[in-house]
Parts: C-alpha cells; sequence; structure tokens
C-alpha cells in the first residue's frame, strides 16, 4: 500500500507538471507533426526530433518531453493512413498493414481500418506506458538475457510468417524473401568491415535503408503499376460504404488482436534492435494462426490491420523500457531521445524510478498524455482522411512520387538514394507482373542482417559450436516454435482432409 | 539545426545578440515564446568576427556529421553548431547535415567530390575515420582535405560483466594470453577504435591477432547489452559512454586507456597493468579540398574562440571529452602519425592486406 | 517463350551472378571468422538458383492475365527519371511543380489547370514545412 501511496504521489507530481495549457499545446503539436511525419513516406521521427531538439533548449524539459513523446507515438501511428488507404507504407513497420488494410479500403471499410488502428495504437501505448513504470527492472532482466542466439531464434521464428504472406504460391514466396535476404547483404559486413555486393559503388557500402526498400517497391512501384495498367483494368477506386466507424463485429474482432499485438509488440520492443518491424510481422502471423479463418487474411481481415498495428506502438514504447531503466537506445529514435534527456539533465538508469524528480515523473506523464491526445486528434481526422480516396488518382499519384522523393532525399541528403528507390519501383512493377508477393521481401530485408549477424556473433562466442542454439534453453523453444509453425499446419491439413 | 524559427536569418546572433524573427507559423511561435525564456549555454563573451577580405563567409556554413543522428559526430557537430550560433561567431547561420555511412567515408567522399573549392561547407571527422578509409579501401582519404583542427578527445575504457571474475585487466590479459580464442570482446564495428584497441593489446601481450575473438556490434549501445547481459567476456567501448552504465550494477571498468586517470575517476590505466597502451579517439573539423590559406586561417581562429569560450568548455565537461584542441602544422604532423599508426594495427589484426 | 518466363531467367541470372559474387568473398583468417562473410550470401544464392530452377522446371500454373500499356508505362517512368536527375540541378522548387503537372497528365488527369495550381500549393507547403521551419535541406539548385 505504502509503495502504491508513492506511485500515486509521484503520478501527482508528474501528472502536475505536465497537465498545464502551455504543455498540452507542445503534446497536440508533436502528436501532429508526428503524424504528419509518419504519412510521409522516408522522414522518420529520429531525424525530426533531432532537428526540433535545438529548438527546445530553454524550454520546460516536460514540455519537450510532451513534444517528443507525440512524435515518437504519432509517428508510428500515422504510418498506418498511407498504407491502409492507398497500399503506400512510408516505413517497413507498416507493411504488414498494408496486406489487408488495403483490401479493407477497397471494401468500403477503410474508415475502419483507420479506427482500428488508431485504438489499438492508443491501447498499446497506454499499455506499454504502465509497464515501463511498474515493471521496468524486472523487464530490463528479461531483456538482458536475450543473447545472440537468442536473437537469431526469434528471427528464424519471425521468418515463418512467410507462409502468411506467400498467398498460396510457396515458389514464389520464397523467391520474394530470399530476393530481400539477397538485397539485406549489400553493403560493409559489420563483422569483418568487407563490403559485399557494393560493386565499387560508394552509396552502397552503407547498406540499402530498410525505408529505401520499402517505399520504393510498395509506393514507386504502386504508381508505375497504375501508369502501365489503368487504361486495362477494370478496377475502380473504393469508397467508403456505410459508417466510417466500426462496427460491432469490428470490434468484436478488433479487441482480442489489439491485446494480442500489444503483448507481442510490448515484448520485442524491450529488446534493444529488435524493432517495430519485427513486432510487426510476428502480430501478423499469430493473428492469422489463430484466426478461426486463416483463409480471410489477405483478403481485408481486421485483425490483421489491429495486431501489427497495436503491436508497431506498443514496441516503440516497450523500446523505452531498455532506454529508461538502463540508458541504453534500442533504435535511432531512441539514440536521439537519450541525447535530449541527458541535456536536460535525467540521466536514465536503475535508480531513475525511485527518484522523486519533476522530472522523471514529467516523463511518464507525459508519455500517458501523448497518447491520449494521439487518439483524440486522430479519430476526428479519419473523416479527413477517407476523402482522401477522392482526389483523383492521376494527380494524387504523381504526387505521392513527389513526396517519396523528398523523404528519402531527406534521409541521407543524397540523390543517389533516390536512384534506389526508382530501380527498386522498376523492379517491384515486374515482380507484380508475375504475381510475385512484395511484403515478404521487405520482410528478408529486415530480417535477413539481423539474423545473419546475431548467428555470426553467437557462433564466434561460443568458439564454433554451432550446438549453443540448441542448448541454451530459450533459443532452443523459439526454435521449437518457429519449427511448429512451419510443420503443424501441413500436418493437421493433411490429417482432416483424409478421407475417413 | 539551420533556420531555427523558420526564416533564412532567423537564429544567429549578431553582436553577440540572439535574434529571433520569423513567421509565426504555430510550432515556431509556440517553441519560441518559451525558447526565449534563456537558461541555454549561451555565451556572450565571444563576439562575432568579421568576413575576410574576400568576402568569406558568403552564407550559410554548412557542418556535415558523417554519421547519422545520435552518435559521437552528430553529437559533436551539434554542439558546435550550438556555441558558434549563440555566440554569432562567424556573423552567418550554421547547419548541420546527416550524411552517415561506411564509417563516415561517404560523408568524406561528399565533402571531396561535391565541395571541391567551396569552404562554406565543412565536416566533422575523427580516428575512426582514418579506420574506416583503409578498411572500406575509401577512394578519397584525410589528404584530399584540408584538416582545420584537433577539437577533442575521448579515452576508450575496457569493462567486464559485474559477474565476472575479473577484477583487474591484469587477469583479464592473462587468460587472453593463455587462450586468446576463449576471450570474446565486444565492441563497435570492425576496424573501428575499439577494434583498434584490442588489437594493440593483442600486440604488446604477444598474442597473434588473427586469434583474437572480436565481436563487432554496431554501436556502444548494442556492445554494451552484450556486456551487461554476461553474453561476452568484456567489452571496450568509450569511456563518456560507459562510464554511466557503471551506476546499473551489470558492468565493472577495468581500465581506460588514457595516460593519466581520467580526473574524478578511480579507473585505472592500461599503461598501470604494465601494458604500454595509450589510444585517443579524437575529434575534429575539415574542409574541403582548395579551400585556401586565408580562409583557412579564418576557420582556424573562428574554431580556436569557441574552444576558449565558457560554452564550449562546458560542454566538454558535461561529455567527458578532454579538450585536446590542435591546429596548424602540428596537427597535420599528427594526422601523419595517427595514419601510420592505425595502418599498423589494422595490418596485424588482418583487416587490411 | 510462356508467359512468366522472361523473369524468371531474368532473375536466374542475376542469381548466378550473385552466388559468383558469393563465392568470392574471402574469410579473414582468424577465430572471429568462425562463420564468415560469405557463408549467408552463398545459402541465399543456392536458394535462389535451387527456387527459380523449380519455378522454371514445374508445369504452367497459367499467369493470370495482365495486359500492360508498356507505353504508358515507360513514358511515366521516363519522365520521373527526368525529374530525379533535374532536382539536383535546378532545385526542389523548380523540378517538382512542373513535375506533378506533367506526371498527373500521364497517369490520365486533364485538368491541367488544376493540377498546377495543386502542384504549386503542395510543393509551396512542403517547402515551408521543411526547409523553412524543420530545417531539412532540399536541393537547392538553381532557386535555392
Amino acid at each position: 500500500m505504502g509503495a502504491l501511496g508513492q506511485l500515486g504521489d509521484h503520478l501527482t507530481v508528474g501528472f502536475g507538471a505536465a497537465l498545464v495549457p502551455l504543455n498540452l499545446l507542445f503534446g497536440a503539436i508533436g502528436v501532429t507533426m508526428g503524424t504528419a511525419i509518419g504519412v510521409l513516406p522516408g522522414i522518420g521521427p529520429a531525424l525530426t526530433i533531432s532537428l526540433l531538439l535545438p529548438l527546445t533548449f530553454g524550454m520546460d524539459p516536460v514540455g519537450a518531453f510532451i513534444l517528443f513523446g507525440g512524435i515518437y507515438y504519432g509517428a508510428m501511428y500515422g504510418g498506418s493512413t498511407t498504407s491502409i488507404l492507398v497500399r503506400m507504407p512510408g516505413e517497413a513497420s507498416s507493411v504488414m498493414t498494408a496486406v489487408d488494410g488495403f483490401q479493407m479500403t477497397q471494401k468500403g471499410r477503410g474508415g475502419a481500418a483507420l479506427a482500428t488502428a488508431a485504438v489499438g495504437s492508443f491501447i498499446a501505448g497506454t499499455f506499454a506506458t504502465v509497464m515501463l513504470m511498474l515493471a521496468a527492472p524486472v523487464l530490463v532482466e528479461l531483456a538482458l538475457g536475450f543473447g545472440p542466439a537468442e536473437y537469431a531464434a526469434l528471427m528464424v521464428l519471425a521468418l515463418t510468417a512467410l507462409g502468411g504472406l506467400a498467398g498460396g504460391d510457396v515458389a514464389k514466396g520464397l523467391l520474394a524473401v530470399l530476393l530481400g535476404l539477397a538485397l539485406g547483404t549489400v553493403g560493409i559486413d559489420v563483422q569483418t568491415g568487407q563490403a559485399r555486393f557494393t560493386f565499387g559503388v560508394l552509396g552502397l557500402l552503407g547498406g540499402l535503408n530498410v525505408v529505401t526498400v520499402t517505399v520504393g517497391l510498395f509506393a514507386v512501384g504502386e504508381v508505375f503499376w497504375y501508369a502501365a495498367t489503368r487504361q486495362t483494368s477494370s478496377a475502380e477506386r473504393a469508397q467508403i460504404n456505410g459508417s466510417v466507424w466500426l462496427t460491432r463485429a469490428e470490434w468484436r474482432r478488433s479487441v482480442p488482436a489489439w491485446f494480442r499485438g500489444t503483448v507481442i509488440g510490448f515484448f520485442t520492443g524491450i529488446l534493444p534492435g529488435a524493432g517495430a518491424t519485427v513486432a510487426s510481422f510476428l502480430a501478423y502471423d499469430a493473428e492469422r494462426r489463430v484466426s478461426p479463418m486463416p483463409d480471410e487474411f489477405g483478403r481485408g481481415a481486421i485483425e490483421g490491420v489491429a495486431g501489427p498495428e497495436a503491436a508497431n506502438n506498443a514496441s516503440a514504447g516497450g523500446s523505452l523500457v531498455p532506454l529508461l531503466a538502463l540508458g541504453i537506445p534500442g533504435s535511432g529514435t531512441t539514440a536521439v531521445m537519450l541525447a535530449a534527456f541527458q541535456m536536460y539533465g535525467l540521466q536514465p538508469g536503475p535508480l531513475l524510478f525511485a527518484q522523486e524528480s519533476r522530472l522523471v515523473w514529467g516523463l511518464i506523464a507525459s508519455l500517458y498524455i501523448s497518447n491520449v491526445l494521439l487518439l483524440v486528434l486522430n479519430l476526428p481526422l479519419i473523416r479527413v482522411w477517407v476523402r482522401l480516396l477522392q482526389v483523383p488518382s492521376s494527380l494524387l499519384f504523381a504526387a505521392v512520387l513527389a513526396f517519396a522523393t523528398l523523404g528519402i532525399y531527406t534521409l541521407n541528403n543524397s540523390v543517389f538514394d533516390v536512384f534506389v528507390v526508382y530501380a527498386l519501383g522498376v523492379v517491384a512493377f515486374f515482380l507484380r507482373k508475375h504475381s510475385v508477393p512484395l511484403a515478404p521481401v521487405v520482410l528478408g530485408v529486415v530480417l535477413g542482417p539481423l539474423l545473419e549477424q546475431q548467428f555470426r556473433r553467437a557462433v564466434a562466442i561460443s568458439g564454433g559450436d554451432l550446438s549453443v542454439f540448441v542448448t541454451r534453453p530459450v533459443s532452443a523453444a523459439i526454435l521449437l516454435c518457429a519449427l511448429a509453425a512451419v510443420t503443424v499446419p501441413p500436418v493437421v491439413r493433411y490429417v482432416t482432409s483424409r478421407p475417413r | 539545426m539551420d533556420r531555427l524559427l523558420g526564416n533564412n536569418d532567423s537564429m544567429w546572433g549578431m553582436g553577440g545578440v540572439v535574434r529571433r524573427a520569423g513567421p509565426a507559423w504555430l510550432v515556431a511561435g509556440a517553441l519560441a515564446a518559451v525558447g526565449c525564456g534563456g537558461g541555454d549555454l549561451s555565451d556572450r563573451a565571444v563576439g562575432a568576427m568579421g568576413p575576410t577580405a574576400a568576402g568569406y563567409p558568403n552564407g550559410n556554413i554548412v557542418l556535415i556529421a558523417p554519421a547519422n543522428p545520435g552518435g559521437g559526430w552528430d553529437q559533436t557537430a551539434r554542439q558546435i553548431q550550438q556555441v558558434w550560433t549563440s555566440a554569432g561567431t562567424l556573423g552567418v547561420p550554421v547547419e548541420v547535415v546527416n550524411r552517415g555511412g561506411a564509417g563516415g567515408t561517404i560523408g568524406l567522399a561528399e565533402l571531396v567530390t561535391r565541395h571541391r573549392g567551396d569552404p562554406q561547407t565543412l565536416m566533422v571527422f575523427g580516428q575512426v575515420m582514418l579506420g574506416a578509409i583503409r578498411a572500406n579501401d575509401s577512394p578519397v582519404t584525410i589528404a584530399d582535405t584540408v584538416p582545420l583542427a584537433r577539437l577533442l578527445n575521448e579515452y576508450e575504457v575496457i569493462a567486464v560483466p559485474t559477474s565476472s571474475s575479473y577484477r583487474t585487466l591484469g587477469d583479464l590479459i592473462d587468460d587472453f594470453r593463455r587462450e586468446p580464442g576463449r576471450i570474446s570482446w565486444a565492441g563497435g564495428s570492425a576496424g573501428g577504435i575499439d577494434h583498434i584497441l584490442v588489437g594493440l593489446l593483442a600486440r604488446v601481450t604477444g598474442v597473434d591477432p588473427g586469434n583474437v575473438n572480436y565481436i563487432a556490434h554496431a554501436g556502444g549501445g548494442e556492445a554494451a547489452v552484450a556486456v551487461m547481459g554476461g553474453h561476452v567476456s568484456a567489452g571496450v567501448s568509450g569511456f563518456g559512454e560507459w562510464k554511466a552504465y557503471v551506476d546499473t550494477g551489470r558492468m565493472r571498468l577495468l581500465a581506460v586507456s588514457s595516460a593519466e586517470r581520467i580526473m574524478g575517476d578511480e579507473t585505472p590505466t592500461i599503461r598501470e597493468s604494465g601494458l604500454d597502451v595509450v589510444l585517443a579517439n579524437w575529434r575534429g573539423i575539415l574542409a574541403p579540398p582548395g579551400t585556401d590559406e586565408e580562409t583557412r586561417n579564418w576557420l582556424t581562429a573562428a574554431l580556436g574562440s569557441m574552444r576558449d569560450s565558457a560554452a564550449w568548455q562546458e560542454i566538454l565537461r558535461a561529455n567527458e571529452w578532454e579538450d585536446s584542441f590542435l591546429s596548424g602544422p602540428e596537427f597535420d604532423r599528427f594526422l601523419g602519425e595517427e595514419r601510420a599508426t592505425v595502418d599498423a594495427v589494422l595490418r596485424s589484426i588482418g583487416l587490411v592486406r | 517463350m510462356r508467359p512468366g518466363r522472361g523473369l524468371t531467367v531474368t532473375l536466374f541470372v542475376v542469381s548466378v551472378v550473385y552466388l559468383l559474387g558469393a563465392l568470392r568473398i574471402s574469410t579473414p583468417e582468424g577465430q572471429y571468422a568462425a562463420v564468415g562473410p560469405g557463408a549467408f550470401p552463398l545459402a541465399i544464392g543456392l536458394g535462389l538458383v535451387c527456387c527459380l530452377l523449380w519455378m522454371g522446371l514445374r508445369p504452367d500454373r497459367g499467369p493470370r492475365v495482365v495486359v500492360v500499356d508498356w507505353r504508358a508505362g515507360v513514358l511515366s517512368a521516363a519522365v520521373f527519371l527526368i525529374y530525379l536527375i533535374l532536382l539536383d540541378v535546378v532545385g526542389y522548387l523548380a523540378a517538382t511543380v512542373p513535375f506533378v503537372t506533367i506526371e498527373s497528365r500521364l497517369l490520365g488527369s486533364r485538368a491541367w489547370r488544376r493540377d498546377l495550381i495543386v502542384s504549386v500549393a503542395i510543393t509551396a507547403s512542403v517547402y515551408a514545412l521543411f526547409q523553412l521551419v524543420l530545417g531539412f535541406r532540399l536541393p537547392p539548385g538553381l532557386f535555392g
């Protein structure tokens, strides 16, 4: 009771510091900007926060935290909008959302898809903040126990999500993921410093950015596809049928998916380096596996939006656990946030939560407030977003090319990256013409480098002993899950389809 | 940060006064309202320098941070920007542009190929870039540029998990000497400063550098996880970055790579263990090729005036950086020596043939 | 050649080149390279070659019929390419306005006046937001 009372006192202090009109204004600005940069392909929260950092010198730290928190969560949510409405994810973590989200839009349920993403993001962000506040020390133990072998095993498990993305043709799904893995090997090898498949091109030394690949394959590829098929295909642009809000049945299907996605995303997020994209893959796959109607996935299943969208926001919240409890940044954005915290004299570490500091609890309160503001601002915006569908395709797609170019250019201030996006757009066109699915390519690009580096680290640490993956209990358990994920469905299908 | 508050000329010192103007756009306006409250690190004692006879600088100065936001080069660039901007030293706005990848060699290539003879663009660089140039076989090198000054040193630290049985560097080195392959070292990218330190340790202890079990990570944070989780025997990273992790109770510092103990810290030096290794991760500033002598002198003076400011000294203290200002012919000589050392170590580790 | 073969053959050639590249990655000596930098590319390359052989040799599945208007596709892709090249030469503002107008016409719009107005509006607002407020550095070009 004493501890709870103390927590209450802390929260009172925190909310007292955060809930002033000016800070709420900063929160609103942050959420709006975050959503905007999430909607625009390429531009991410890390760059935005680092650009705003000098602007906040001399500002009340709590106000700055609310601003940054709003940008971080807003960007995670904003990425879903273009995925759902026009099948153009702006970041890799919303690729999974594009699969079923866009199908929902075509069925006239785009508004519902946006709503399930918004509410899911809110639940995920709030849950993550509660866990951060109550259980950070325990969670840190869990995260540190994860060694290279466990990471490698987790990546293998995430790769089994391929089964749900192949769209019926296993060979083409496999081809797509292998192409992604191959793209992921371009650049300097971290372990040895060797350049691989760069053909002497300087711009390739740093490897292909996942955002570049996503925007090239989806946004640019989509426009090329539209240009070449608009007069020959009869596909009509989707409009909204019925309510833009969730129906009773959609609520019923979304709620469990939000919670599953939140848990998966949060625990993936606390592992430094695993990230929101891996979380969204795992969440999508989990939804497909527990669904009584797995065949509906890829054709507009609302769980396929609710799960991954909750997961990528929960993962953003989860990544704050190692950041605040240990001072370890797990991603580009958290690295910039760490710099911001230190600028305000807030030293992350195990003692952080014991401190009765206005700063610490102001930060926690600001995370709650950012989440609420995100929901409050974005639910009404759904009506505005769906009107995007009334913009003529020609103009919309021309503008998309310009936005994508801008976004990719700002990633690294480099025109080279823009040409890479162009080339990937052409590749995507031909893959699509031969009905090779594109989402597994992103799966390969994201998971490949993580799997390879962690695998090689694990083997090097063990002195070349490959058995580490099965002798370490957690790694072995994850690998067993992966094995089951691949073998159980075919066996079940065989057994149930056998004539009696 | 260029154009801080929404206009071309919105935030740069004029005669030591920070002028803030610009359209009352929502963010800019709201931020400015609070930002004006002061409390920043601005140092009004250092005044503006007039332009050179040739009219330099002519417009914004762009500072390339050849790394992604958040890292050491990015921090250094933004701190320089902060001091120059608030003191109004240059008389023009300063922008920072991130141009990450490949140990800084991508930024270096851009500076050399696209900004030849255009000293409006400068770049932060450091020890790590020397290694990356060799390891990546970069087509352009530091010799293609006009180095301005070294600004700061950061030292390396060797750490083990708290649960480790190694209490001193001597204990660790004994086992390293006996069975080098069994000691796994976590650190930053291959060929980087962390790797070079382990290579130097191998050299002075007589271990074949080819047997060093070095586990490269994308950065010091990732390597810290490997150490704190007890997944590796030891780890190497920057002192300022890892000192904070000691408070988590999961990491123990065994030695620091400076010549003398760092003030206010009890960690012994590597030398105290009887190994003659001193290694500094220095950072400095480069100008593009074709920068004339007058401009070079002007820029060196601008850096010197920054170095003398209280604001810069405060930044050094806050980041655990050591003031190691060096410019002119001495700096050129220093760079030559550093290149030779890095080369020799990379060769002995087998990263460069 | 049956439909769909062109892609399979092209990718097969690319995969063989990739595989040869993987074989040329040398593993530095020493213990730390227990699994070298060439191992994963080799496995991926072999996987690609096998997968494409499977696709090439299996019975035809009757690809879905998509009629492609090559002329329209190539034209709009070419205009985009010209835009990317011009971006660095004439700058963001000067390149984007004509590009959006022309590209939307290629994509089927006939209301060029509206397109021009819209492209000026979005280009200017993006420029204001990113270059002036946030301080991103857009390609400067002639008017930067």
